[in-house]
């Protein structure tokens, strides 16, 4: 998808063997540090209507924009005419960069499949160590950063130049950073380290603290002591005759948030994980950011002096009435009817339980609700912004569309991706829009951004240039005897590698038009159910999920499988434990 | 009228932090007056301003315009209070640790439950939102309000009632902590020695910090020592400023308490469940000490074999202020029934009777001058009823909190979640609950309850 400007530059400017954009080599110099893209219809900022007009930026800054500019001559030209451009996005919170492996352990604490934490040495239960608890302040996310780890490289696809990323964990994971998605080690990424605390309400497990009041007494308690430090080491400054403070990492940390230097981001999915958060607000007066909001309608009212700054998750729950429907309605030919149910076997149409359609109802009334988010507040006029922690990249365009189907502005949205977080994370001066001075931090698109048809051509970050391929649309009508989908029919082992043991077993994927229905059949599953679910293929790229019980746990497994020939390899992730390789072979083709 | 489209127009009308309560105004007419405290009146009017009880009497006036209710035929009691109850919170035991008196339920109230609408149907208007029975010192529980509808969590909290906290004696924290962690309290001797060395740290804490402040007098350099939820909750209970509800059963513990209470000089205690209580009612009597009981239910694990339907009328015989509660989401739709019970078991008179469910839970859990009867000046709390509370074919038709009808049988939607879950199955009965009960969060480890 990606694809290096390497080789083409190489041919165009025969006479210098390095090239702009990711260098090839990671030690050579770019060719040039300015880029010009000449004459697009820019959109600077939301609200702006596009204008036909030239950028160019130089060392990574924007240094001119508008009509009749001259382009430096040792610019790279980017011919704009055909393209739409637009402030690149600024994820308001954020885990990109983050190594995959770190999502599994946090704390360095086994986990039951599917259920609580193994437990600590007995005594350390009810006192734990801070880490144990859950409790890191002084844990900054830089530590957890892989400069090379994929996804920074698929949320730039995406449109996104900057991130703030906070660590994973349990209760108080860490401090947050400003990313920058672009380079080659750490440091080049790093823009800004200890921007903010990050905390949710993610219990110790079997270590106090467990649960939520138990995470609420902590957080009084350890804010209480962090505030008494403050005025100690004051004291201890200032006066003679004054013993030293007690030293407790953990307080020590969270003193600029009692000073209120930095804020806490606090990660508040439902609403009532919102109302907690501010009662903790409420009674110890902390600088606060309310973030993954997927609830935040219900409490609008407390969004509107802007004192509590707002971010929203980019997620939203699955449609279940639609792809249940879908799929009985696909069983229904062959699928034998329960020996209880009568009228099926009369061969009449069941009728319609007039209870069942009330709650079908209001959980449609539901689906609407938490989709119109987004659009409900912008309507109150109420600030946001939007993070992507809680969502995949192959969701993000699915999920901004379905917002504006529900009356998202696609300036709302902009905006939320842009100025808003910018104004949030105090980087307005620098980035958020395309003005001579900030940061060369733009979304190159071929259309108009949050139109459907609308993909990436280049995105540049700090003056990075990355240049993206536009998918060919899969053709709606399907050919007789589709070879694309063909490829994968039929019967495939497969193995998956656990650091116990192998797991084993067979997916079968039938061909029905453009319809892939897959079943997974394994040793290891006693549950009854076998559809596999979300089945994408592309290209060679196979993927979809299952739904797994463990203990009478629900966990999605997520496969995403490249398909070579007969064999395929990829990774599962399972649920939070980890994500672990997968390999496979074709052991049955479909009959003819 | 609680309807959908109100429920819509609060999505956006809530304030938080403990934003006003909502109250109402109404008069209810022609009823059967069941006041506990000052005998039945007939035919009688309730006349409600501002969520207040402004005037009982017969043909009162009303301003223009305020909601009639007509409860001819009706029987009209104050509404229910339940003394023990796990309903409308989401976290019940913090069960890592023996002593958590730090933690406080009310920070996890859920105000989605649907469990409080159900407590509603029983005429149930206020509960007593319990931490459960796995730490010998539990945490903080929380008096909250039947105030259903509301999306604040705060809103359903009782302003006035005073802070209580849950102690746990016998089986409950020995198989947790003793036998499941392998740490103190072991046996029931091993309770008391908790219970005591929290007292005791309590009082040390105490001390640290009256020295402190003392000290700060004369050097204001002085640095604080170290803040501690927990022992700072234990010295608060020295203080007087908590009251103690402490789940137990047979009498030797019952007794053992009161020695340490006396000891350490805490003088509020409520015991919950008090199967034995019957065994030492004297003694309870004598200390000022209150029990809340189970009408008939025992026999669920060894401790709790040796009792009687007959406690509630021997503790009131006794001179103990005695309450019946429920501790369950099931039995708190029926406390009517529970109190009963009492007039089969022991002839209870009739105020005797809807006492255990009134005036007394108030009484033990300090709220009595605001709710537990119908009086001039008392919170509008009140349930109506079809036929009398005590009568097996009664039914509830209408429940009012702060003047506010948060029940109607006749005219509530036959669906009354509030939040509905995008991504649920469609039930087939909607609020399929957890078990509620005092063991719950641990019955990953142990399957009792209460």
């Amino acid at each position: 998808m990606l694809r290096k400007l390497g080789m083409s530059l190489s041919c165009c400017f025969a006479l210098f063997s390095i090239s702009i954009g990711q260098p090839v080599l990671d030690d050579l110099p770019r060719v040039t540090s300015s880029i010009a893209i000449v004459n697009v219809k820019l959109v600077s900022a939301p609200g702006k209507t596009p204008q036909v007009s030239t950028v160019v930026i130089k060392d990574g800054v924007i240094t001119q924009t508008g009509q009749n500019i001259s382009i430096p001559d040792d610019a790279y030209r980017i011919d704009g005419d055909s393209l739409f451009a637009y402030p690149a996005f600024i994820d308001a919170f954020s885990r990109t960069g983050i190594k995959e492996q770190e999502s599994s352990g946090g704390s360095g604490m086994q986990t039951h499949p599917g259920g609580r934490p193994q437990r600590p040495a007995v005594d350390a239960e009810g006192n734990p160590s801070l880490t144990d608890a859950g409790i890191t302040p002084f844990i900054s996310v830089r530590s957890s950063i892989d400069a090379k780890d994929k996804s920074i490289a698929d949320w730039r696809a995406q449109g996104f130049a900057i991130a703030h990323v906070v660590p994973d964990g349990k209760m108080i994971p860490g401090k947050g950073a400003l990313l920058v998605l672009t380079g080659k080690n750490v440091d080049e990424l790093m823009w800004k380290e200890d921007v903010s605390l990050f905390s949710q309400w993610s219990g110790a497990g079997n270590s106090y603290p467990a649960t939520m009041i138990g995470m609420m007494a902590k957080w009084r308690e350890l804010y209480h002591n962090a505030s008494n430090n403050v005025i100690h080491e004051a004291v201890y400054t200032n006066a003679t005759l004054v013993s030293r403070p007690n030293y407790n990492q953990a307080h020590e940390a969270l003193m600029p948030v009692v000073q209120k230097q930095m804020p806490v981001f606090f990660r508040a999915p439902a609403v009532k994980d919102i109302s907690r958060a501010m009662t903790l607000q409420h009674d110890l007066g902390m600088r606060m950011v309310i973030a993954d909001a997927q609830q935040a309608w219900h409490m609008a009212n407390e969004f509107k002096s802007g004192s509590i700054p707002l971010i929203l998750s980019l997620d939203l729950p699955d449609d279940k009435s639609e792809s249940k429907k879908e799929k009985e309605e696909k069983e229904k030919p062959v699928s034998v009817p329960p020996p209880d149910s009568l009228k099926t076997i009369a061969g009449e149409k069941a009728v319609q339980d007039p209870e069942k359609e009330a709650f079908e109802k209001r959980r449609n009334e539901s689906l609407r609700e938490h989709r119109a988010q987004a659009a409900n507040l912008a309507k109150e006029k109420i600030p946001f912004s939007f993070g992507t922690r809680s969502i995949k990249t192959t969701d993000f365009n699915k999920y901004i569309l379905l917002m504006i189907d529900q009356g998202l502005s696609p300036d709302q949205a902009l905006s939320a991706l842009t100025t808003q977080p910018a104004k949030l994370l105090g980087i307005e001066k620098y980035a958020g829009t395309i003005e001579t001075g900030k940061m060369g931090n733009i979304i190159l698109s071929n259309k108009p951004i949050f139109e459907k048809e609308a993909s990436i051509r280049f995105m540049i970050v700090e003056g990075d240039l990355y240049e993206y391929d536009i998918k060919e649309k899969k053709k709606k009508a399907p050919k007789t005897g589709d070879e694309s989908l063909d490829v994968i029919a039929g019967t495939w082992s497969y193995a998956i590698e656990t650091p116990d043991q192998k797991r084993e077993g067979t997916f079968e994927f039938k061909i029905d038009g453009e319809e892939i229905a897959g079943k997974i059949k394994s040793n290891d599953i006693t549950s009854g159910n076998e559809d596999l679910e979300n089945i994408v293929f592309e290209s060679d790229d196979l993927s979809f999920t299952f739904d797994f019980e463990i203990n009478g746990q629900i966990v999605e497994l997520e496969f995403n499988l490249t398909v070579k020939d007969e064999s395929f390899d990829g990774t599962v992730t399972v649920g939070e434990m980890g994500t672990f390789s997968i390999t496979g072979t074709r052991i049955m083709k479909p009959q003819q | 009228m609680m309807r959908l489209s109100f429920f819509l127009f609060i999505v956006f009308t809530s304030i938080h932090a403990y934003s006003q309560v909502s109250k109402g105004d109404l008069i209810i007419r022609n009823g059967t007056v069941l006041t506990i405290t000052k005998g039945t009146l007939t035919e009688t009017d309730i006349l409600v301003e501002g969520g207040k009880i402004k005037a009982i009497g017969k043909s009162l006036k009303a301003a223009a315009g305020v909601k009639e209710i007509d409860a001819k035929g009706l029987y009209v009691m104050p509404g229910i209070i339940d003394a023990h109850s796990h309903i409308a919170i989401d976290a019940i035991n913090e069960d890592t640790h023996p002593i958590t008196p730090e933690v406080k339920v009310g920070d996890a109230i859920d105000p989605f439950d649907i469990g409080v609408y159900r407590a509603l149907a029983g005429g149930v208007t206020t509960s007593h939102a319990m931490h459960g029975s796995a730490n010998a010192i539990g945490g903080q529980c929380q008096t909250i309000k039947h105030r259903y509808g509301e999306m604040d969590p705060t809103s359903f909290i009782f302003q006035e009632a005073p802070r209580t906290i849950k102690f746990a004696l016998g089986e409950n924290p020995i198989r947790i902590h003793g036998e499941g962690r392998g740490v103190q309290p072991r046996t029931r001797m091993g309770v008391e020695r908790v219970i005591r060395d929290a007292f005791q740290q309590g009082l040390v804490y105490k001390d640290k910090w009256n020295k402190y402040e003392a000290g700060k007098k004369k050097n204001p350099n002085l640095p604080p020592p170290v803040y501690n939820e927990r022992y700072q909750t234990m010295a608060d209970i020295l203080d007087g400023k908590i009251i103690i509800q402490c789940h137990s059963y047979r009498a030797d513990e019952i007794l053992m308490l009161l020695n340490v209470l006396k000891d350490f000089g805490v003088k509020k205690i409520t015991f919950q469940h008090v199967n034995e209580g019957f065994k030492v009612a004297p003694e309870l009597a004598a200390f000022g000490a209150m029990a809340s009981v189970f009408s008939d239910w025992w026999a669920y694990k060894f401790e709790v074999y040796y009792s009687t339907a007959y406690n509630a009328t021997i503790l009131t015989r006794n001179g103990v202020i005695t309450s019946i509660n429920s501790d369950s989401g099931e039995l708190i739709r029926h406390l009517f029934h529970e109190a009963a019970k009492t007039q089969r078991y022991g002839g209870l008179a009739d105020d005797e009777a809807l006492a255990l469910i009134t005036i007394n839970p108030a009484r033990q859990l300090g709220i009595d001058q605001k709710v537990g009867s119908i009086e001039v000046g008392k919170d509008a709390d009140i349930a109506i009823f079809s036929g009398h509370p005590l009568s097996i074919y009664t039914i509830p038709q209408m429940t009012i909190v702060d003047g506010l009808i948060r029940f109607d049988l006749k005219n509530d939607p036959a669906d009354m979640r509030i939040y509905v879950d995008p991504t649920e199955d469609t039930p087939t009965y909607y609020g399929q609950e957890e078990i509620d009960g005092c063991m719950r969060d641990t019955e990953l480890m142990y399957s009792h309850r209460h």
